[in-house]
């Protein structure tokens, strides 16, 4: 299944970091805005918000790549009432719209907070969404809870990291980047057992999953679940210690983004569908 | 809607031949890999000991699948352009290759596999129960082809009045109750796994 779906790999992560990084904007906006005043909260996150719209754009560039015909990928939008495929891209459309609507705000010097807010909400929307399309699917690796818990896990770990990475010396950023990197991998770890329980016990392309997953596949599992725990107590001791070496945050960066790819990659190379013959 | 079309296929008469699924891919020009019908072996047993030897016990029949034109068809519900659509005239799923834009989100969907990907068109390919030939007053080919006379086709509910005996669930397919799929079964022996009418 992995071979096509590289593009999708690529959009998840991009999409769900861009999503990520906007929300740990919006919150360290928040907590400056209540010690000093907006526009200083919001000056002082410029950088990670436009990072967030960057990303966004990469990642609607990239899922055209997943299309066979993109050409008539205008058309995604027409079934929002009943295809969670559309209501990803309308989500993806409304953060990148309400996005722009900040930056001009921002650049014309009005504070935005509350469009921030609503760009924000916008980008869980969009991460709910893309774990909707898996678990709507019949391929029993996806339809689990566990893909919303994983999705909404690595939009708060790759947000959290790439805040901290990208403004590290500001104040409320470790706090936020901490919460927000421990919270998602203490979800994304913690949560696999039951994820791996409900396979075993599962339908046969459920059991079918789970031999890929501890036997190809085992070399990227263990690979995921050390640089995950290694990600999380380094984010501990960066945050308690309040370390601010551009070194050290850039190497937690890595070591976060690359577990997170390696559990997307898991996450598309396992999915067996339930489908006959 | 007017009468839901659907198909019967008799496990007892099927060989596993696949002049079906042959029929199917030249009529409709399919790449290699790319199959709309498609026939699966489902075999199984072992020995049985019977006094003070053992004898073998085994079994295998045939599962035949191309769509089933299901009631609560998911590829029509996910599909994100609404090329994928169930006619509301005769109940039948197809795409509207106009509409596709190969995303695949219909091959995560169906239970059976029906919808396929082509690579070389860029996108998805599917049983319309051969609606040109139907057009024409012709049989779908598999139905044509079949040697064993053991693929029909017709409104489902005449399918279900004439063969009495057949039903949705058979051993091997997933649980009808996720699609609610228009094909019934005359039933392998081996096959009945508690089979819903």
């Amino acid at each position: 299944m992995l071979h096509a779906e590289w593009p999708l790999a690529l959009f998840t992560l991009l999409g769900q970091a861009a999503a990520g990084i906007y929300l740990a904007v919006v919150l360290v906006r928040e907590i400056l805005a209540r010690r000093s005043d907006a526009g200083q909260a919001i000056k002082a996150t410029v950088l990670p918000s436009l990072v967030a719209g960057g990303l966004m754009i990469a990642a609607a560039i990239v899922s055209f790549l997943h299309l066979g015909s993109p050409l008539g990928a205008y058309r995604v939008l027409l079934q929002v009432g009943s295809s969670w495929l559309s209501r990803e891209i309308a989500a993806t459309m409304l953060f990148g719209l309400l996005w722009l609507g900040s930056v001009v705000v921002e650049r014309r010097g009005g504070a935005g907070l509350l469009l921030g807010r609503l760009t924000a909400l916008a980008g869980v929307v969009l991460v709910l969404c893309m774990s909707m399309i898996y678990q709507s699917s019949v391929i029993p690796a996806w339809t689990s809870a566990y893909t919303m818990v994983s999705f909404v896990a690595t939009t708060l770990v790759l947000g959290g990291l790439g805040m901290l990475a990208l403004r590290p010396g500001v104040e409320g950023v470790l706090p936020v980047a901490g919460w927000m990197t421990l919270a998602g991998l203490v979800l994304q770890l913690g949560g696999l057992p039951l994820y791996l329980g409900q396979l075993a016990q599962g339908s046969a392309a459920g059991r079918a999953s789970l031999t890929l997953l501890m036997g190809a596949w085992q070399p990227q599992m263990w690979s995921f679940l050390v640089l995950g725990s290694l990600t999380a107590v380094a984010a501990a001791v960066v945050w308690q210690r309040r370390v601010q070496s551009l070194r050290v945050v850039y190497a937690l960066l890595l070591v976060g983004l690359v577990g997170e790819a390696m559990a997307r990659v898991i996450f598309y190379a396992i999915g067996v569908p339930v489908a006959v013959g | 809607m007017g009468q839901q079309l659907g198909f019967y296929l008799n496990q007892q008469f099927c060989m596993g031949c696949k002049t079906c699924a042959v029929a199917c891919k030249d009529k409709n020009d399919m790449e290699i890999g790319v199959n709309l019908r498609r026939l699966t072996e489902v075999s199984g047993g072992g020995f049985a000991k019977v006094g003070d030897t053992y004898v073998p016990e085994v079994f295998a029949y045939w599962i035949g699948v191309s769509c089933n034109h299901c009631d609560h068809p998911k590829c029509v519900e996910n599909c994100p352009t609404g090329a994928m659509h169930k006619n509301p005239e005769d109940g039948v799923v197809s795409v509207d290759q106009t509409k596709c834009i190969g995303c695949r989100y219909c091959t995560w969907s169906c239970p059976y596999g029906a919808p396929q990907y082509s690579e070389q068109r860029g996108k998805t390919q599917k049983c319309d129960m051969c609606a040109d030939y139907r057009a024409q007053g012709k049989d779908p080919a598999c139905v044509t082809s079949c040697p064993m006379r053991a693929i029909e086709w017709g409104p489902i509910d005449e399918l279900k009045k004439k063969h009495p005996d057949a039903v949705v669930a058979v051993h091997g397919l997933p649980d009808p109750l996720m699609t609610s799929p228009n094909t019934i079964y005359t039933s392998h022996k081996s096959a009945v796994s508690g089979g819903r009418k």
